[in-house]
């Protein structure tokens, strides 16, 4: 079983702390995409799990084998059974294909025969059989990274570790590798713990997401759906894409937007109790779950600046003293009563509303 | 817990201790012998006879020399560097590709073999020049001479200027174009931008390069030895050498020597800090990722006449020189004109065939450099490595010892070795080609350094971590991975140190013995002894060994950047 | 007479290559003119040749009555003459001059009397936000900022033209849209005309009131940027502007099929009014494609990706894979299910 554990982490360099009892399971076959923003330690809990790193203190254990922890010898990387794919490829510039990809057998010392059949049935499954005699030199960078988790592959390791393996490459090709390494994983269904700073990505690819934040803690572990929709905070919600916030109070006739008339309709205010118990609350909701209606008694609005980006039309309103940025489908756009100019007034209906702390929210603006 | 560390990280502890001892014994404890022999007498901390020695005459003119030798040659080579990396890198001088080779020749002359040639054309009373224009216009003053503090400078910065022109025609040709485009369309003009925009920021490379000038001729024995000590101009390493060999090693002439060199190496050190700030402060990085075509000044008019003068220049320092020495080792006798009549091929006969003096140092330098570059190379890698790559605890002692090597003179080195290897510690070395083999170790660290380091830091860390997450043991990926990588980085300072050691002279010497002459030394004692023609002829074969090697360098790094197809 | 530039027939040729054929546009006063396309096409040469860094191989540029460069007249004017704004991609700003002393360069060169200079300069700077700082170097602040003093430096002649080469894609997303929204403020105030080049499109679009898209030297297409969407010259600029789908087809009795399909592959589409190019390619946009029981045109999910608001799913038609981007609420298909599309606009192109 390829169950992985980091029980109570800490690690830190010199005085800087950069986990501190960090805690994550994951489970055997999954894809489990650890999020964050740059420098938040998640590439260090990658680095700790391949080995090269230890962890200060708490207990890493990979398929119930404990490879590092108190009073342990560490195991060193090469002992895992880990594949690791890093962000610049990490191919060796003076191997062949086949001598990179049939490296780690080589080191197993595998039987030759077994090794070519080997070697060559995993660059198969990449689609790299034809290119075996090339330098990574004559390589793009794709098929580089294509490389590189063959020979991650090739030694049928318990859990591969990812790291940023996609950034690199130009838009078309990364949403291809998506695709791919999410192929790969189903055929051979190994674990994979994948370390990146997009959202993107870790929406499309993951079973299961687990949100860091700049101080190394884990705020969510969810599926992609229960992250992006029911964040459990406002850091959350924030970081998984665009986000704005409007402060909402309780009136005589209803849950009200500061500044604006109208009371919100009451299917929206769901959770509004709640969390206005510990105080002032926002609602929180993306650009894309607002309909903007040229009339109507809803939630009037401004329009301050439009912005048409292609595919979509991208504006800046403002709701009752607060700016707010809505998105449009330029073509549902130009079919249904045309695009918004600057100055005119529009009236919004809302989607969906989330309720975060007010002061929390402000106190995120400001560090930004 | 630390315990558990110490096994944990037991190859890197073990590197680390080997690469901390080499230095310590090869650089480290040489030049705290010098410090200590300079400050420290039977009677402890002692600065009073320091004071006395330094204020006697010879010694004090010797540091003022070198002192007005080093500016000198640091302001004229800065000038004519910048202005030729201008010409060829900025402006469309016509055969700039070529010119810019051209250039870089002076380099690989060495400096005291122009010397010789310089004494052999302009010295006062026999000089070819001299003689020629006292004949012609019957002037009884010579036209120029070179044994002057002058002479000194001019011909020290013939060539040493490349140091300048390298780091500054690199730099104009990697800054970013739209820093001088913008300058146009705010409306000034190419000399206004030249002046405005362009020199300002190629100030730290001008200055990078002019400091390494400054720390190379503050140290450089070979041109006033050979142009200075006829006439009783002396700078540090010269006075150093004279003390040593008049004095045949006494206590009161190591002492000079040890306390001249205290200042040499705390003089270099200020260079060197001084440069590492320049490089450090940020506002000047003005190189661009992107590579676009520069924007050239057009010379117009001026186009041919600026192309005859870096002919010219070209021809004077490099061609003019080589042709006189070459000339030169065929004459019968030293003083008769040079014609056909009087040339012969009996001299290079003799010299590489007959005469055990020139045929030694000939084999000395070889198989010295030989050893030592490889040596140097394989330890350079090592120590470089576990700076470069290893976390270890006490790394930061290497970082601080890995930099010494950089700003310790020839002479000094000389000076520490035989401190150290003449049988204080249990070893005598002394007169014997070990002596020089060590001496040339520390010598050519620095280089090996470099080239290595430069080396490693292009092998990403994941490129190691790679393997080991495919299951090799530290040995296996240092084994199948790094030191595939590194090996051009490990050619190269093997060549960089090969080359430079078999024309070196300022630290052997100091360290020859009867047998244990090499090249540099050997022609600087044949015209010492005024066997200048068979100087001139050994000099000869000497050119001809650089020029070969030049050639081998060129083949064997082109055929590295090929099969590594970047 | 309006201060108008007019590029009139330029051509400029690198050896055998021609990076800008016959380009003839005229960029009105005051309007924000956006070159685009994709890297190599001649939009940078074209404003080198504007800024005069590139003379012109055949044509003649002009701004108002005065002629800049003129092949016929062998005149050219040099860039420190022609009184452009210019702001480039790696802000070069002087890094050994302060804020204030960068951007007070143009005006001393001009000659201008010091307490001019000194008002003009801070004049710009206020535009910019930098007063604050006049007195730093720019390396001690970030990427944004030093894009400001370029743009601070440039307006500082207060230019009638500025030239904008690529002078966001250093920038981070966040940073670059703030940045749009300033230099469109900036055109506001000081009523300059913009000639911008950018192969960014949703750059280009936002900004711009025309955009000129390029390609190997020839323009495609000269419009405003809804029209440049929504009617799309030809395929290429189809295919730049956004995602784009594209579906090869063959026509039998006045329907519609997927090339190769046979009757299966029939999409529900009625001809166009012009005449049929002969190798017909039906295209569309991802984002204008709902997913219905019936549609236009079958298909069977291949891959699915949710991306949040959107789901993004890879559908093939036939042999053809086609990319639809649908809103993530109403996204309940998985691969291997059979759909509907329907698609709200398509176009028709000629097959390349």
């Amino acid at each position: 079983m390829a169950t992985v554990t980091l029980d109570t982490i800490s690690k830190g360099y010199g005085r800087k702390h950069v986990l501190q009892d960090f805690s994550l399971e994951i489970r055997d076959g999954e894809c489990f995409t650890l999020l964050g923003p740059s420098g938040c330690g998640k590439s260090v809990v990658l680095r700790m799990l391949a080995g090269f790193e230890n962890p200060d203190d708490g207990a890493i254990s990979i398929g119930g084998r404990q490879v590092s922890g108190r009073g342990v010898r560490s195991i060193p990387p090469e002992e895992r059974s880990i594949g690791v794919v890093f962000q610049e490829y990490a191919v060796w510039p003076h191997m062949t294909v086949f001598e990179n990809v049939a490296y780690p057998l080589k080191m197993q010392k595998c039987l030759q025969s077994e090794l070519e059949r080997r070697t060559r049935s995993v660059l198969d499954l990449v689609g790299m059989a034809a290119l075996e005699t090339r330098l990574p030199s004559q390589l793009s960078g794709g098929q580089q990274q294509r490389v590189a988790l063959a020979r991650a592959l090739v030694s049928k390791p318990l859990v591969m570790l990812l790291d940023e393996p996609i950034s690199n490459l130009d838009a078309n090709l990364r949403e291809e590798m998506r695709f791919e390494i999410r192929e790969l994983q189903k055929e051979t269904g190994v674990t994979i713990l994948y370390v990146t700073h997009d959202q993107e990505v870790a929406l499309a690819i993951a079973d299961r997401i687990g949100v860091m934040d700049d101080r190394g803690t884990l705020r969510q572990v969810g599926t992609p759906r229960e992250i992006y929709d029911d964040p459990v905070d406002s850091f959350v919600f924030r970081f998984m894409g665009i986000a704005n916030f409007l402060p909402a109070v309780r009136t005589g006739r209803g849950v009200c937007l500061e500044g604006c008339d109208p009371p919100l309709e009451s299917r929206l205010c769901d959770g509004f109790d709640t969390a206005s118990e510990n105080g002032p609350v926002m609602a929180g909701f993306r650009p894309f779950e607002v309909d903007m209606r040229r009339s109507g008694s809803g939630i009037q609005a401004l329009v301050k600046r439009v912005a048409l980006l292609g595919a979509m039309v991208d504006y800046r309103l403002e709701v009752g003293g607060s700016e707010i940025r809505i998105q449009q489908d330029t073509a549902l756009a130009l079919r249904s009563g045309g695009i918004y100019r600057e100055g005119d007034h529009c009236c919004l209906v809302f989607e969906k509303l989330r309720w975060f702390d007010r002061e929390t929210v402000e106190s995120e603006r400001d560090r930004q | 817990m630390i315990n558990s560390r110490l096994r944990r990280c037991g190859v890197a502890e073990v590197l680390l201790v080997l690469s901390i001892v080499i230095l310590v014994v090869v650089v480290a404890v040489p030049i705290l012998l010098i410090f200590g022999n300079a400050f420290i007498t039977d009677d402890g901390f002692n600065l009073k006879t320091v004071i006395q020695l330094l204020s006697q005459p010879d010694t004090y003119k010797a540091l003022k020399n070198s002192l007005v030798i080093a500016t000198g040659v640091t302001i004229l080579s800065t000038i004519i560097g910048v202005f030729f990396a201008w010409l060829v890198s900025r402006t469309d001088l016509p055969f700039k590709g070529t010119m810019k080779v051209l250039f870089l020749i002076p380099f690989m002359l060495p400096s005291f073999i122009g010397a010789l040639a310089w004494k052999i054309l302009l010295s006062p009373r026999s000089g070819y020049i001299n003689k020629l224009f006292t004949e012609l216009f019957g002037l009884e003053e010579p036209l120029f001479n070179i044994y002057t503090l002058t002479g000194i400078i001019v011909v020290e910065s013939m060539y040493l200027f490349p140091f300048v022109f390298i780091q500054v025609s690199g730099a104009m040709e990697r800054m970013d174009p739209t820093l001088e485009e913008a300058a146009r369309i705010s409306g000034a003009g190419l000399l206004t931008i030249t002046r405005r925009i362009t020199l300002p920021l190629m100030l730290p490379s001008i200055v990078a390069g002019a400091l390494l000038v400054a720390l190379y001729s503050l140290s450089h024995f070979g041109v006033p030895a050979i142009l200075g000590t006829e006439v009783g101009i002396y700078n540090i390493p010269t006075k150093i050498y004279e003390k040593i060999y008049q004095s045949a090693g006494s206590f009161e002439s190591i002492r000079t020597g040890t306390i001249l060199s205290s200042i040499l190496v705390s003089a270099a050190a200020v260079i060197l800090y001084l440069q590492s700030l320049v490089l450090k402060s940020g506002r000047f990085q003005v190189i661009s990722g992107k590579s676009m075509r520069p924007m050239l000044i057009k010379l117009r008019g001026l186009k041919i006449p600026l192309l005859i003068l870096s002919v010219v220049y070209i021809g004077i320092t490099v061609i003019l020189p080589t042709v006189t020495i070459i000339l030169v080792g065929t004459l019968k006798t030293y003083g008769l004109t040079i014609a056909p009549e009087n040339m012969t091929i009996n001299n290079l006969k003799y010299i590489l065939f007959d005469w055990d003096l020139t045929k030694d140092a000939i084999w000395n330098s070889f198989y010295l450099s030989l050893a030592a570059a490889f040596v140097t190379m394989l330890v350079g890698s090592l120590i470089s490595y576990v700076i470069v790559k290893m976390k270890v605890r006490g790394k930061f002692i290497l970082e601080f010892l890995g930099v010494l090597p950089f700003s310790i003179p020839g002479t000094v080195i000389a000076l520490g070795v035989i401190l150290m290897w003449s049988g204080r510690f249990g070893i005598n070395l002394y007169n014997t080609a070990w002596i020089i083999f060590v001496a040339y170790i520390a010598r050519y660290m620095a280089f090996s350094l470099k080239s290595n380091s430069a080396a490693l830091e292009q092998v990403h860390d994941s490129l190691e971590e790679a393997a080991r997450a495919c299951g090799a043991k530290h040995w296996q990926a240092l084994r199948d991975i790094v030191i595939p990588l590194i090996r051009p980085g490990m050619v190269a300072a093997f060549f960089l140190i090969f080359l430079p050691a078999l024309r070196e002279l300022t630290t052997s010497v100091l360290l020859y013995g009867p047998h244990t002459r090499t090249l540099g030394v050997a022609i600087y004692a044949l015209n010492e002894d005024g066997e200048t023609v068979y100087a001139a002829t050994l000099a000869t074969v000497a050119l001809v060994i650089i020029v070969l090697g030049q050639l081998l360098i060129k083949r064997v790094t082109r055929g590295k950047e090929e099969s590594l197809g970047a | 007479m309006p201060e108008d530039v007019r590029l009139d027939r330029i051509t400029k040729r690198f050896g055998h290559v021609t990076a800008v054929n016959a380009l003839d546009v005229t960029i009105n006063e005051g309007e924000c003119f956006s070159m685009l396309g994709p890297s190599g096409c001649g939009k940078t040469t074209t404003l080198r040749m504007l800024a005069g860094f590139e003379d012109i191989d055949e044509g003649e540029i002009r701004v108002g009555d005065r002629i800049f460069s003129s092949k016929a007249k062998n005149y050219y004017l040099p860039p420190e003459k022609r009184d452009f704004g210019m702001v480039f991609q790696a802000f070069a700003v002087w890094p050994h001059l302060t804020i204030f002393d960068n951007v007070a360069f143009p005006l001393q060169i001009r000659g201008l009397p010091r307490h001019e200079i000194a008002e003009k300069t801070k004049r710009a700077l206020s535009y910019t936000n930098l007063l604050s700082v006049e007195g730093s170097y720019p390396n001690e602040l970030s990427g944004g900022a030093k894009q400001r003093i370029a743009l601070a430096r440039a307006i500082a002649i207060n230019p009638t033209v500025m030239l904008l080469d690529e002078p966001l894609s250093n920038l981070d997303p966040k940073l670059r849209e703030e940045m749009r929204f300033e230099i469109k403020d900036l055109q506001r105030k000081l009523g300059f005309t913009i000639v911008f080049v950018t192969h960014d499109q949703s750059e280009a679009m936002a900004l711009s009131d025309r955009m000129l898209v390029m390609r190997d030297g020839i323009v495609q297409q000269i419009d405003a940027p809804l029209t440049v969407y929504d009617r799309p010259a030809n395929r290429f600029v189809f295919s730049f502007i956004g995602l784009s789908n594209f579906i090869p087809v063959e026509i039998f009795d006045s329907k519609v099929y997927v090339q190769g399909e046979g009757q299966a592959g029939e999409i529900r589409v009625g001809l166009p009014e012009t005449p049929l190019p002969d190798k017909p390619v039906l295209a569309f946009r991802p984002s204008d494609v709902q997913m219905v029981e019936g549609g236009d045109i079958i298909g069977i999910v291949k891959r699915r990706a949710y991306l949040g608001d959107i789901v993004d799913y890879r559908v093939m038609v036939g042999g053809v894979e086609v990319r639809i981007q649908s809103g993530a609420r109403r996204s309940h298909y998985a691969v291997g299910d059979r759909c509907g599309l329907r698609i709200g606009k398509f176009h028709w192109f000629q097959g390349e």
